[in-house]
């Protein structure tokens, strides 16, 4: 080979080799730059939304339930595969990465190990469910009326904090009152095998006389609530009373236990969340999303949330410091008969 | 370059980027000139800021689609033509060969990309927005990303399955890709063996639902995400890594 062809030979292995060291490189800047842009673990936003629902704190002891403290409970953030597990000692915060418990994107308490614990999906998983059923919503086509209440559901970090206090209240329930809950659902296990909502549909939103009494006490449950004269207030709740001992003359037993619980325990927690979330909006925020749809009747177990929470209210007005030594035992309805010197034999 | 361009000549001869711009014109006429509409509930959409990102989805789905009908028998073709062998005789390797054609399957899909875009353009204009359609230029070029992917990875299949066979592969990974964030939720609403099976077909299919989303961020005026357009160039890139990989025994 002459001294040309030699160096062609060299010239084309080292282009070769070049070649391949450039497409390596752009490999690996690709590689960092993937890496170095994303984001991991628990984003920004859900440890600030931990921070801001902490702060809470100071405000939910003005409602008086005893003992209860949201830091006693680790808030899990459910992020698909992994939970990001937030405690805190007062002054830190501490996240703990581990594989997901519940692996479904659900908001719940839920029983890690021997303790209650708060599972929520991450804000992000969240706002990605709300632009689903948006536009899930707008394919189907909606009234404007139902236009107008998705707009109002639309969910960021304050509706998370709420939720968190909402769950948070349940492992409370669940753990400093176990055996009172036990009591109240009297063996009945349809919860644990998940029989409560079709329970509901059949029983309840399924009998038309028992749905037409339930909205007409929806109406009185919601003008209660803003009433503030005493005697025009047990003029309502009598009249309430009356609808509801008729009602439950139509009911099985287990569907009287079902609707206690659903009123006492969720009602409970709803009043929680809404009273953190008229907190963290404005009294008019608060109207729109919790009070004004009162009468509204939805068929399921939700209705018994707003139930519940409007019978805490109207509760509140009679004897604001019920639930310094409420334990979840009696009906909170049974509390308002009381306090108003209502005779509650059927 | 020879190849490609040879490749890309050959599209041309064969009209079917002819076809392509038809289609653009036609959505553009569809939608552009109020003699088409969508509705949303029943209500026709017309105004400019509801049309443009529903626009840009269907332009984004048809460019996807595209990109897949001028990929898959680029490669298939040449060997059934025995063409190939008159580059063997060349002493061109099987890798560069195949990276040729697939590169002019991606320059033919962001031809028509482009058409497509340009008829987007226009709309625009017809809708008194030529001030904005500046965006138009970034929001090309973060499709083009998504573009690329689907063509080469459609040309890296063809190169070792038959047509059929890589036609439902791609659709089927194009579908998951368009629809991730959907399928991530989903993912995480249901359990067991089904949110397994998804999260790994979720984790082997690119986002290109997040590529679209920047696309659209572009055009609204919003910021974007930078690590959804790198994880898309490393995708490309590691599709690249497959022409290396896949041979054929015909060669």
């Amino acid at each position: 080979m002459t001294g040309f062809g030699v160096w062609r030979a060299n010239e084309k292995k080292w282009s070769g080799v070049m070649n391949r060291i450039l497409y390596i490189t752009v490999g690996l800047v690709l590689l960092a730059g993937t890496i170095v842009t994303g984001e991991y673990g628990l984003s920004e936003v859900n440890k600030e939304i931990y921070k801001l629902t902490l702060n809470q704190q100071e405000k939910v002891d003005e409602l008086g339930f005893a003992d209860f403290n949201l830091a006693d409970y680790p808030v899990a953030f459910y992020a698909g595969k992994y939970d990001y597990v937030m405690t805190t000692n007062g002054r830190h915060n501490e996240i703990n990465k581990r594989k997901s418990v519940l692996e479904t994107l659900a908001a719940t308490a839920y029983l890690v190990e021997d303790h209650y614990e708060v599972i929520v999906p991450t804000v992000e998983q969240f706002e990605s469910l709300y632009a689903l059923l948006d536009s899930a919503q707008n394919v189907e086509g909606l009234s404007e009326k139902e236009q107008t209440d998705l707009e109002t559901v639309s969910y960021g970090e304050k509706e998370q904090a709420a939720t968190i206090w909402h769950e948070a209240f349940h492992a409370y329930q669940l753990t400093v009152f176990e055996r009172q809950i036990k009591e109240l659902l009297s063996g009945n296990s349809f919860l644990e095998e998940d029989f409560g909502e079709g329970l509901i549909v059949e029983n309840v939103d399924s009998n038309q006389k028992v749905k037409d009494l339930l909205k007409q006490q929806l109406k009185l449950l919601k003008k209660a609530t803003g009433i503030t004269d005493v005697d025009t207030l047990k003029e309502t709740v009598l009249q309430y009373k009356e609808l509801e001992d008729e009602r439950r003359t139509l009911l099985s037993e287990e569907t009287v236990i079902l609707e206690e619980y659903y009123n006492r325990l969720e009602g409970s927690a709803c009043y929680v969340e809404a009273y953190v979330y008229k907190n963290l909006y404005s009294e008019e925020e608060f109207q729109s999303r919790y009070m004004d749809g009162m009468d509204v009747y939805h068929d399921g177990s939700s209705k018994y949330y707003e139930i519940g929470m409007a019978q805490c209210l109207i509760l509140d007005k009679l004897d604001s410091r019920w639930k310094n030594n409420y334990d979840f035992s009696t009906s909170v309805m049974d509390l308002v008969y009381e306090r108003l010197g209502i005779s509650n034999g059927i | 370059m020879t190849i490609t361009i040879n490749a890309i000549k050959e599209k041309i001869r064969r009209k079917e980027l002819y076809i392509v711009t038809v289609i653009g014109i036609l959505i553009l006429l569809l939608f552009g000139t109020g003699s088409g509409t969508i509705t949303i509930g029943g209500r026709p959409i017309t105004d400019y800021e509801s049309l443009a990102p529903i626009l840009i989805i269907i332009i984004n789905a048809i460019c996807g689609a595209l990109a897949i009908a001028l990929s898959i028998r680029t490669i298939p073709n040449e060997y059934e033509r025995k063409t190939s062998h008159l580059i063997w005789i060349r002493g061109v390797s099987q890798t560069r060969f195949h990276g040729e054609l697939a590169l002019a399957n991606g320059i033919s899909s962001l031809i028509a990309e482009a058409i497509l875009y340009m008829g987007f353009i226009l709309f625009m204009f017809s809708k008194g927005k030529g001030e904005e359609v500046w965006r138009v230029i970034p929001a090309f070029v973060i499709m083009a990303v998504s573009i690329l992917i689907v063509s080469l990875f459609t040309s890296v299949l063809s190169i070792v399955l038959p047509g059929m066979v890589t036609g439902v592969i791609v659709s089927i990974c194009y579908l998951a890709g368009i629809f991730h964030g959907i399928l991530e939720l989903v993912s995480n609403m249901i359990s067991g063996v089904g949110s397994a099976l998804l999260r790994g077909v979720l984790f082997a299919v690119p986002d290109l639902n997040a590529l679209q989303a920047q696309a659209g961020n572009v055009i609204r005026g919003n910021s974007i995400e930078s690590h959804v357009i790198w994880k898309g160039l490393l995708v490309i890139y590691i599709i690249s890594i497959f022409f290396s990989v896949f041979k054929r025994k015909e060669a």
